[in-house]
């Protein structure tokens, strides 16, 4: 529970930071200098900016499918938050202690899914639609890659329980899967393409791009609904991070065997390595343009996925052979 | 606590299913089959199956769901019309059902349920792990041969429909 809470409040801080966060590094690579009015340096301009979003008028287009249309931003937050009930914070905080952890996670994740179809559903708007199918069929594709490359740390490490598998990478970071097990290197970067996909970032942006789709599947969705949408993308964004780090970078363990070690130290720990790994998300969307819709499928299916069905068949060799 | 969630959890199955029985959108009924499914893994885990929750959420609220609304979907955009369930032959139609009902009942009152409650099991997903390739292993290796036949002819069915 403490954990979940924890998140919670973690999430919405984050939010708020990520989205100037995102606004500098575009403007720093794109040689510009951003946000600057509002505060030192621009830092106040998302407060700015939500405040602005909380005050604005609700539209709701007339031929809406009104239930559907209302519940579907909160579908989409409760599961993929849900997702959170089961990430450690630090070796006291475990978070939900079920058997079956990483494969919870991965399949309440997958419902949101519902909630973007539902909202372009709803929306009744063709525009929306598009959006919420390119969503939908761009999810299901990139989950198999996803789970493949999860299941390659399972084998590794024996047990679907995250904190049990931050346990077992203890030590420094020689203990870290990554390092200790370079056969997981390939399925760390599947996994990184597929969480990009997973969160609809881009270059796996093409279910909200702005210049085809007007937004995608929340073109009729505005004010505190629109910002529920934001608030569960980036949600995505820091779910995925902290599980790779947990998968792949020692979770909360620190990179030296005895030093900073306590509490609160491994709980920076946890967060900085996450943190970076959305750094390098954002990165890659400034760097790459976006795919189109035939060269995203046969990226999932054509590469990621028998790659990741080797690297499969690989770690479980790794196991037999050197572990035992 | 527990009698919270259990009410909470019918609440749930039950307003599906009045959805489902009573609305006439076609998509409507599809989402809250979904919430129907969801209540159900709810109950999984209050009896102590959690990997059969997990596995109910994964297909049959995650997979199911979705593909049936797309299916939806789709006819819908091929007719350009509203899909609307009507209802024939209402008389046939509640005889059977009240008949499957019975049917259901006597048959779930005379099976040899395990009714007393287990204690949480640890290894459950290592247990079934190991049934699967020791005692199922032919029933297992079958359903792998199935989905991979599956997966060949959707395959094959899009490649048709792309070059005509």
């Amino acid at each position: 529970m403490i954990s979940f809470a924890f998140y919670l409040a973690f999430l919405l801080i984050f939010v708020v930071f990520a989205v100037y966060a995102e606004r500098k590094t575009a403007a720093f690579i794109q040689n510009r200098l951003g946000p600057m009015e509002v505060g030192p340096k621009g830092i106040l301009q998302t407060v700015a900016d939500l405040l602005k979003m909380l005050q604005k008028e609700d539209i709701r287009a007339s031929a809406v499918d009104i239930i559907p249309y209302l519940l579907a931003p909160f579908i989409v937050f409760a599961a993929v938050f849900t997702g959170f009930a089961v990430l450690p914070v630090n070796a006291d905080l475990s978070g939900s202690t079920i058997t079956s952890g990483v494969f919870f996670l991965l399949a309440i994740v997958s419902l949101d899914v519902l909630g973007i179809l539902m909202a372009g559903w709803a929306s009744n708007n063709k525009y929306s639609l598009y959006g919420a199918m390119r969503s939908v069929a761009q999810i299901i594709s990139y989950e198999v890659p996803l789970g493949l490359s999860v299941l390659c740390v399972i084998i590794i490490s024996g047990t679907l329980d995250l904190h049990q598998m931050s346990v077992l990478q203890s030590g420094g970071i020689l203990s870290w899967y990554i390092i200790s097990h370079p056969v997981l290197i390939i399925p760390f970067f599947i996994f990184f393409i597929s969480g990009l996909a997973e969160s609809n970032r881009t270059p796996f942006d093409l279910p909200e791009s702005e210049s085809e789709l007007i937004g995608g599947y929340h073109t009729e969705y505005s004010g505190f609904r629109w910002g529920i949408f934001m608030l569960s993308e980036y949600g995505m964004m820091l779910l995925l991070s902290i599980l790779a780090s947990i998968l792949f970078f020692g979770g909360w363990n620190s990179p030296m065997e005895k030093i900073a070690n306590g509490p609160i130290w491994s709980t920076f720990w946890l967060l900085s390595k996450s943190l970076l790994l959305i750094f390098v998300q954002m990165w890659v969307r400034w760097t790459l343009p976006r795919l189109r819709v035939d060269q995203l499928m046969s990226l999932s299916w054509k590469y990621l996925t028998p790659i990741s069905i080797v690297m499969l068949f690989v770690c479980a060799l790794w196991k037999l052979w050197l572990i035992g | 606590m527990i009698i919270t969630v259990q009410i909470f959890l019918l609440m749930m199955v039950l307003a599906g299913v009045g959805i489902i029985l009573f609305t006439r959108n076609i998509v409507h009924a599809a989402y809250a089959l979904c919430l129907t499914l969801l209540g159900i893994a709810g109950v999984y885990v209050l009896v102590m199956s959690e990997l059969l929750a997990v596995v109910q959420i994964m297909l049959y609220a995650g997979g199911v769901v979705i593909l049936l609304a797309f299916g939806v979907m789709m006819t819908n955009r091929l007719r350009g019309e509203k899909v609307l369930s009507g209802s024939n032959n209402k008389w046939i139609g509640r005889i059977i059902s009240v008949g499957v009902f019975a049917g259901l009942c006597y048959l779930i009152s005379i099976s040899p349920f395990q009714t007393t409650s287990v204690e949480k099991n640890e290894d459950q997903i290592a247990q079934i792990g190991v049934s699967f390739l020791t005692d199922h292993i032919v029933a297992f290796e079958l359903i792998a041969f199935v989905l991979l036949v599956a997966l060949v002819g959707a395959a094959y069915l899009a490649k048709n429909a792309a070059d005509e």
